[in-house]
């Protein structure tokens, strides 16, 4: 056994985990090593001053707080459930929101004219091969073919932007 | 005692809250007194104490009897307080000292008066490494419980944090600087 394993042998006799054996083992070696001694005294003041418990009184209160901490964590999912139809309607927010009326309101207008306006179209509907004027009439606007497939009775149909 | 610990745990499980609430009161003192040793703020060792328990009722069907569970609970505790640790948002320690009847004196020199300042050479898992073993006096055997490692990595930790302390803090353990320490501790 080195100086080394014997130190450690020491400070865990000061840990108080050391089989009877080890213990005689670590007792002996500190009765004729003073460098071992001196570095187990310094430890023991050291740990003395610094790392003391400081007595901590049992708390009710602190039960109750924590089963309290647990009801308020538990309780949003059922409030959220149970008050659903509660929430005010769409319009009762609208409503409720500060400034003019008129001024939110032609706000919310702007938004969907603007997503009418840039976002981009989807095919409208499939018209038959043979009648894509049909297509043009409905939406007076230019009609181009952007694909076709044939459909579950055999009939080749086309889809349009439109 | 450990059948006990199972009755009580399968009954909060089932949702009964006063089960809860006897593990709550049978392990807040050792709880509270771990948040408080690291932590050394009574205010801030309470709320993670709090912490704790909150987590351990939403995570206890994940504990399954493989250790006891003030273990267990120990692990959680040692946890949060290491995040709190780590997070730098940390409120200031200075109630703690005061409730210690002035440990350190307010007229000690600034180098070497103040005992939060000498553990700051310590990183928070060496802190708490050393307050499970010298403030709490957990066993080699539970520490590797709470610590998630074994008896000889309890062992590793245990005298790096040591070495550290001497080491980095070695102006501040001169005899003098110690007793002073010492004589104003209660």
């Amino acid at each position: 056994m080195t100086h080394d394993d014997l130190k450690d042998l020491t400070m865990a006799l000061h840990d108080g985990q050391l089989s009877p054996s080890d213990k005689a083992i670590a007792e002996s070696h500190l009765a004729g090593c003073p460098e071992c001694r001196r570095e187990l005294e310094s430890w023991k003041r050291t740990a003395k001053a610094l790392f003391h418990e400081v007595p901590v009184a049992p708390s009710e209160m602190f039960v109750q707080r924590v089963m309290r901490g647990i009801e308020s964590q538990d309780r949003p999912t059922a409030l959220a459930r149970s008050a659903a139809w509660e929430r005010p309607s769409a319009w009762a927010r609208l409503r409720s929101l500060s400034g003019p009326r008129w001024a939110w309101a032609g706000a919310l207008a702007a938004a969907v004219a603007a997503l009418w306006l840039f976002l981009p179209r989807s095919p409208v509907r499939f018209v038959s091969a043979e009648k894509p004027d049909i297509a043009a009439e409905m939406s007076d606007v230019s009609v181009d073919a952007i694909g076709s497939e044939t459909d579950g009775y055999g009939t080749t149909v086309e889809a349009y932007w439109l | 005692m450990m059948e006990d610990e199972r009755r009580v745990v399968r009954e909060a499980l089932s949702g009964d809250r006063e089960a809860f609430a006897s593990i709550v009161r049978a392990h807040e003192v050792r709880v509270r007194s771990l948040c408080l040793s690291i932590l050394r703020n009574p205010a801030e060792a309470d709320d993670a104490a709090q912490d704790v328990f909150i987590k351990a009722y939403k995570n206890l069907s994940s504990f399954r009897f493989e250790s006891s569970l003030s273990t267990w609970l120990y692990r959680i505790a040692h946890r949060r307080c290491l995040d709190i640790l780590r997070s730098g948002s940390r409120r200031r320690t200075e109630p703690l000292d005061a409730m210690d009847g002035e440990v350190f004196q307010e007229k000690a020199p600034p180098e070497r008066g103040d005992a939060e300042r000498i553990l700051a050479v310590l990183s928070p898992e060496e802190r708490l490494v050393l307050t499970l073993r010298e403030v709490q006096g957990l066993t080699y055997e539970e520490m590797a419980g709470v610590l998630d490692t074994t008896l000889d990595g309890v062992k590793g930790r245990l005298k790096r944090a040591r070495k550290t302390l001497r080491v980095k803090a070695r102006h501040l353990f001169e005899p003098a600087a110690v007793q002073r320490v010492k004589e104003t501790t209660p």
